[in-house]
């Protein structure tokens, strides 16, 4: 029985691959982070697989360890940076796309990490707010806030945005 | 009123009928960014990496399993804190598990990603030859799990001895390891947090102790001692830990370090740690805002009480410069009960022969 449940794992984590990548992208960008992201989320799963009680659960909980190891990630980022900002490593661009859609996107991941977590997985990923809850381990209403905050701030990110490109 | 303050008053105004429009609309709004997001390139490596990381998941969670029973039987083998030093090496050798090998998974493990996937992509063509056997014993050894894994633990991160013509060093490093899959990011970092400074900490101790140690010995040959009579002395240095409670809201150890020429050189580090975010449990958590009387009261009730009953207690009056008053720095660990123990350090409210004094306050 512990062989299915951790087969059963490995076979959401392998089918679902594409979904987890493009989630960590939302947080890192950089391409090759968000794969070493992926890489230690699903170590880290399987490493501690008893730890899934029930099974119905197994999307909240790894979309958990996904975005924990992205924030943690991102801080883990930030204190070398602010160690020695010298010893930046060069960072891949990507190229500039253009059109609207590109620009929400690009406001959402600029967006701070709470009210991102709960946009990426709502809007994009599909997930309830009680699913949000779960995943963020905290409140349904701290999740309602956290979407209202987001959505406010990318509403004046946009305008801002559209207001800077009529003026060109 | 800042931003945060003003979103959060706009937010508490809204119903929930407004909420769930706004949120509806916002989705519409994002549709087309929806699209743009699931269009992400996909890395060719991706997979290739996927698949690496979950046999390196497996084989984790197989040692995982492994060390947790090895745990298991040192802690029921255990009758006395130290056993005769000589049974426990051999106990060890036989294992065939010494500590270096802790100690290079750790390193494989905070080490760079990148570095660990070539290595973990050049064995996967034997990885998978031999699939089937090792997962048949993973499924095994598994099932030998009654339980399900707890949230964290303390565990024996390293374990090692070491002895030079000058002393002899033992030493036993815990680690807290958290559950990925059930705390927080925030956690999960704190606990990192605590695991390096542990490190850090007893790395500092030892080094110390063997300043201490070269001293003494330099004193010693120079007030007419011989290398022999010193070697005679067998000193030793012991590092050590104590887990006083594990439960699915926070780790409570001690870690007790010695060195046994001198009674002025033993330390103890306490950890209380919450597993919701991390932090340091106090006792005012513990015991409320009154902490402070409740513990003083408790504290001094018990010193008298010990006194009257055992003729050979003795605890230092104010004056002595005994027992005062506990405060945020005080050292403490958590009981099975779930009650804070207060421990003083050697000396500081009594003497000598009072050891290490404890007292249990009751949180009721």
């Amino acid at each position: 029985m512990a062989e299915d449940k951790r087969s059963w794992i490995t076979q959401y984590i392998i089918q679902n691959q594409e979904k987890f990548y493009r989630l960590a992208v939302g947080y890192v960008r950089n391409p090759q982070d968000a794969q070493d992201v992926v890489q230690n989320a699903v170590v880290k799963a399987l490493e501690s697989w008893e730890s899934l009680r029930n099974p119905q659960a197994v999307k909240t909980w790894f979309y958990r360890i996904v975005v924990n190891e992205s924030i943690s990630f991102l801080r883990k980022g930030q204190r070398e940076y602010a160690q020695d900002p010298e010893q930046l490593p060069p960072q891949r661009f990507e190229e500039p796309r253009f059109g609207e859609a590109a620009d929400v996107l690009e406001a959402v991941r600029a967006l701070p990490v709470n009210s991102r977590t709960v946009i990426l997985l709502h809007y994009y990923e599909g997930l309830t707010l009680k699913e949000i809850a779960e995943v963020t381990q905290s409140n349904l209403s701290t999740v309602k806030y956290r979407l209202y905050a987001g959505i406010r701030v990318l509403e004046r990110t946009l305008r801002t945005e559209r207001r800077a490109a009529n003026e060109r | 009123m800042n931003d945060k303050e003003r979103l959060w008053k706009e937010f508490c105004g809204k119903t929930e009928k407004e909420l769930e429009n706004l949120f509806q609309e916002a989705g519409e709004l994002l549709e087309d960014s929806r699209r743009e997001y699931e269009q992400a390139d996909i890395p060719d490596g991706l997979a290739k990496a996927v698949e690496a990381a979950v046999r390196e998941g497996e084989r984790r969670a197989q040692e995982k399993t492994e060390r947790y029973e090895e745990e298991e039987r040192e802690r029921t083998d255990m009758t006395e804190r130290y056993p005769n030093s000589k049974d426990r090496r051999d106990e060890r050798g036989r294992d065939g598990r010494k500590s270096g090998d802790r100690r290079r998974r750790r390193r494989g493990r905070s080490g760079g990603f990148g570095k660990w996937l070539t290595a973990a992509v050049a064995v996967l063509a034997v990885c998978f030859t031999v699939g089937l056997n090792t997962s048949q014993a993973f499924a095994q050894a598994a099932g030998g799990l009654a339980v399900i894994g707890p949230i964290a633990r303390v565990l024996t991160f390293r374990s090692y001895e070491e002895e030079t013509e000058d002393y002899s060093l033992k030493a036993e490093i815990p680690e807290v390891e958290a559950d990925a899959g059930q705390v927080s990011g925030q956690t999960a970092e704190a606990v990192a947090d605590a695991n390096e400074e542990i490190q850090e900490k007893i790395a500092a101790y030892t080094e110390q102790a063997e300043s201490h140690i070269q001293e003494y010995k330099e004193a010693f040959l120079a007030t007419g001692g011989t290398e022999e009579e010193f070697a005679a002395k067998d000193i030793q240095v012991d590092v050590s830990y104590e887990v006083k409670s594990e439960t699915d809201s926070y780790v409570s150890f001690v870690i007790t370090a010695n060195e046994s020429w001198s009674n002025a050189y033993g330390v103890q580090y306490f950890y209380n740690i919450s597993l919701a975010d991390g932090s340091d449990i106090t006792l005012k958590e513990l015991l409320g805002e009154d902490y402070v009387n409740k513990a003083n009261t408790a504290i001094r009730e018990q010193m008298a009480e010990e006194m009257a009953e055992d003729e050979n207690a003795y605890y230092f009056t104010e004056d002595e410069g005994g027992f005062v008053s506990v405060g945020e720095d005080t050292n403490f660990y958590i009981n099975g009960e779930g009650n804070p123990v207060v421990v003083f350090a050697k000396y500081e409210v009594a003497p000598g022969s009072m050891g290490t004094p404890e007292f249990e306050i009751p949180r009721e």
